[in-house]
């Protein structure tokens, strides 16, 4: 399992970047579940290995985020490690490309200070680390950013990695067309929303 | 722009099927709460009416939350400040800032990449600074995100007390004197700028530094031991203002003037209206995407309307144009804005389109398909002081003023609307306090729209984190919203008091604003 993590190193998101995205680099996130435990069973299964393989695992504290980045590694408290388990299924679904029915769509709660932004630092990191190459990890950061077209992002993505995404004009939808039929997967986060509003 | 962005992400959540793109979305605790609550079609979908069904899906089944608290407990902040240091360059940073001991036998030259393992400590008064910090994030947020009085909190309860405020008073008295005195200091204060906070007065040597931490663990001063030099500086710059009040009366010569009272007492307000105006307006607008609409008196309804607050230019009474026509036409369109200026007796303005003019009863003629609404709305708050009464001259007054004038504009739009389209008055008096016998029936019969604002159901509409009832007189906090809050319902019950209320809508509009993006973002 720890293979996994042990893919080719990823580029580093700056604290002050504003939009920043990487391909995965990794043998895919479903190595981290086992597909022969029911799949009720292997939410928390799979919530359970990424406490134990994403964090820092047998080389030390065993309740940390590994960002191997520019950032501190982030503290695993009992808050963030639901956060984890709400997500980490999910993940490896959309990494393997079967994510379907209302488990995409995330909302982050927490009040200013807390280390929302920090935790998604580190998460992102190990999810670009680990998932397939299929599955892209994209950033936005509304605040350094300003407000920027979400779906544009996603389009200079697939551009690096060589595709020809449908244009503006093709609405929308296109995109989420064009991605399934490539079997290409987004993770998208999105910091700082409410600069959309100020 | 935001909009397209809120597009893209509706665009997101309603992928049918297999899904291509997850998103995670954060920021601002208050302004998440406010998308769902405060957006009309938002709240309306988290409702779950059956109308709606291609927002309905926009409700927390599929939004799922994700809570991240902040660490208070002492073993928590003590295995986060030795975890979270593993690393060299981390190791480093921690020891500087005095968070990190090294253990016996550490070589510097050849650091062990894990703190933990390696033995290193987090020293018991590290520990207490984080706790204060992440208790104080704690004690200040809930207030924040639901708009409660900041009278009420730690601050003002240190400063009320004669007996224990020298602390604050020191930290005062330093601060009046680096601006130049009482006078001085009064502007200061009135402005409310963040650079307020810029103040440190440094700590002596002989001070004894964990008193400060207490303070700052209360939320009454911030405290700040960067590179070991302990210095002291006001939480939030309205804190200035409020030991000007204290301590004025009790250790300076002579008494504030009224004007520098009120100017303290609401610093940076040039006046309730401009707050109060802007929640009426988001009150229409949020009545008129309700079922049924906004009802007009000749029983058809508006809907779909939106409220901006920036202001907009308006025509003029005596003829002459202030702002142009065609950009009322553009701006105004299905949207309320902030009038300005407002001597001409309105206080906001739209222009309805025939297709969000509907019939809200079934004996009301159909909508004459070329018939535009120019909405006016007036908006009296005249005092908090519940027995002030409006009197029915004045009603008369300023609703003659507002008729007047809104002929005026609907003469200069109509020739912008195409041959055969009309443009018809239609006016709102929104007030908050009561009218002396009289006036009711003056206003019932200048005012073209039905409901009569009240103040409990603007204060209600604009602040996400409250329910109204069908009576719009009785309000709670939302359940979703006291459990985010910590708060309970006995809390609820008491903080729905009108006079309360009141002071909600100042401090969610402007307080909130100030405080979500002030020192805990630093």
């Amino acid at each position: 399992m720890r293979s996994a993590l042990e893919g080719r190193p990823v580029w580093r998101l700056p604290d002050t970047a504003s939009m920043w995205h990487q391909w995965g680099c990794g043998y895919g996130l479903a190595a981290f579940s086992d597909s022969c435990v029911e799949v009720s069973m292997r939410r928390h299964a799979t919530a359970a290995l990424w406490q134990v393989f994403l964090l820092e695992g047998a080389a030390g504290a065993p309740s940390l985020i590994a960002t191997h980045a520019d950032t501190a590694p982030t503290f695993v408290d009992a808050a963030r490690r639901e956060a984890l388990v709400g997500l980490a299924p999910r993940l490896v679904d959309l990494d393997s490309g079967v994510l379907e029915g209302q488990r995409n769509c995330f909302v982050l709660l927490g009040m200013r200070g807390v280390g929302k932004s920090h935790f998604l630092k580190s998460l992102v990191h190990v999810v670009a680390r680990a998932a397939l190459p299929t599955t892209c990890v994209i950033v936005v950061n509304f605040k350094n950013a300003g407000v920027v077209s979400l779906f544009a992002a996603i389009r200079a993505a697939l551009r690096d990695a060589g595709e020809t995404p449908p244009a503006d004009a093709d609405g929308l939808d296109a995109l989420h067309v064009y991605l399934k039929a490539a079997e290409r997967r987004v993770f998208l986060v999105v910091d700082e929303v409410e600069q959309l509003y100020v | 722009m935001a909009r397209s962005v809120w597009r893209e992400l509706h665009v997101i959540g309603e992928i049918t099927g297999q899904r291509t793109i997850m998103a995670v979305i954060t920021g601002s605790a208050a302004v998440l709460r406010a998308l769902v609550f405060a957006q009309p079609g938002n709240a309306t979908a988290a409702r779950d009416y059956p109308q709606y069904m291609r927002l309905s899906s926009l409700n927390d089944r599929k939004f799922l939350p994700l809570m991240l608290k902040p660490l208070t407990a002492a073993s928590d902040v003590r295995r986060a400040m030795v975890c979270v240091a593993s690393g060299v360059p981390w190791q480093h940073a921690a020891m500087e800032a005095g968070m990190l001991r090294a253990p016996d036998g550490y070589n510097v030259d050849d650091p062990p990449a894990e703190a933990l393992s390696a033995g290193f400590g987090a020293g018991d008064d590290a520990v207490a600074r984080v706790q204060a910090h992440a208790r104080g994030l704690v004690g200040w947020m809930p207030d924040v995100m639901t708009g409660v009085d900041m009278r009420v909190r730690p601050f003002f309860a240190y400063l009320r007390d004669a007996e224990q405020h020298r602390m604050l008073l020191r930290l005062y008295t330093a601060w009046e004197e680096s601006v130049g005195g009482t006078v001085s200091a009064v502007d200061e204060a009135a402005g409310m700028s963040p650079t307020l906070c810029d103040f440190k007065m440094p700590l002596r040597a002989d001070d004894d530094a964990s008193e400060w931490y207490q303070l700052m663990d209360k939320g009454v001063v911030y405290f700040d031991d960067e590179l070991l030099r302990g210095s002291v500086a006001f939480m939030h710059p309205s804190d200035a203002g409020s030991c000007i009040l204290a301590f004025r009366d009790e250790h300076a010569e002579g008494v504030l003037s009224a004007a520098e009272q009120v100017s303290l007492l609401y610093p940076g307000l040039s006046s309730a209206d401009e707050i109060n105006e802007r929640l009426v307006m988001e009150s229409l607008a949020w009545r008129s995407r309700e079922p049924g609409g906004l009802a007009l008196v000749d029983g058809r309804s508006i809907t779909g309307l939106s409220a901006r607050q920036d202001h907009l230019l308006v025509a003029g009474a005596d003829g002459h144009t202030i702002g142009s026509p065609e950009h009322l036409l553009r701006a105004a369109r299905n949207t309320l804005h902030k009038e300005y200026p407002d001597m001409f007796g309105g206080d906001g303005i739209a222009l309805v389109a025939p297709d969000h003019c509907g019939d809200a009863e079934a004996a009301a003629p159909p909508p004459d398909p070329s018939e535009h609404v120019l909405l006016r709305a007036q908006v009296k708050q005249s005092a908090e002081d519940a027995t002030t009464k409006i009197n029915a001259p004045d009603a008369r007054r300023w609703l003659d003023k507002l008729a007047e004038h809104s002929a005026t504009i609907c003469t200069q739009l109509a020739p912008l609307l195409g041959e055969g389209a009309t443009v018809v008055p239609r006016h709102v008096l929104d007030r908050a306090s009561s009218i002396r016998p009289g006036g009711q029936g003056v206003s019932r019969a200048l005012c073209t729209v039905r409901d009569v604002g009240q103040h409990a159901g603007v204060l209600v509409a604009a602040s996400s984190c409250l329910c109204r009832s069908a009576s719009a007189d009785e309000v709670w906090f939302s359940p979703d919203c006291l459990n985010v809050c910590g708060g309970n319902v006995g809390d609820a019950l008491t903080l729905s008091h009108p006079s309360f209320l009141q002071r909600v809508a100042l401090h969610r509009h402007v307080q909130l604003a100030r405080l979500c993006s002030w020192r805990w973002q630093h």
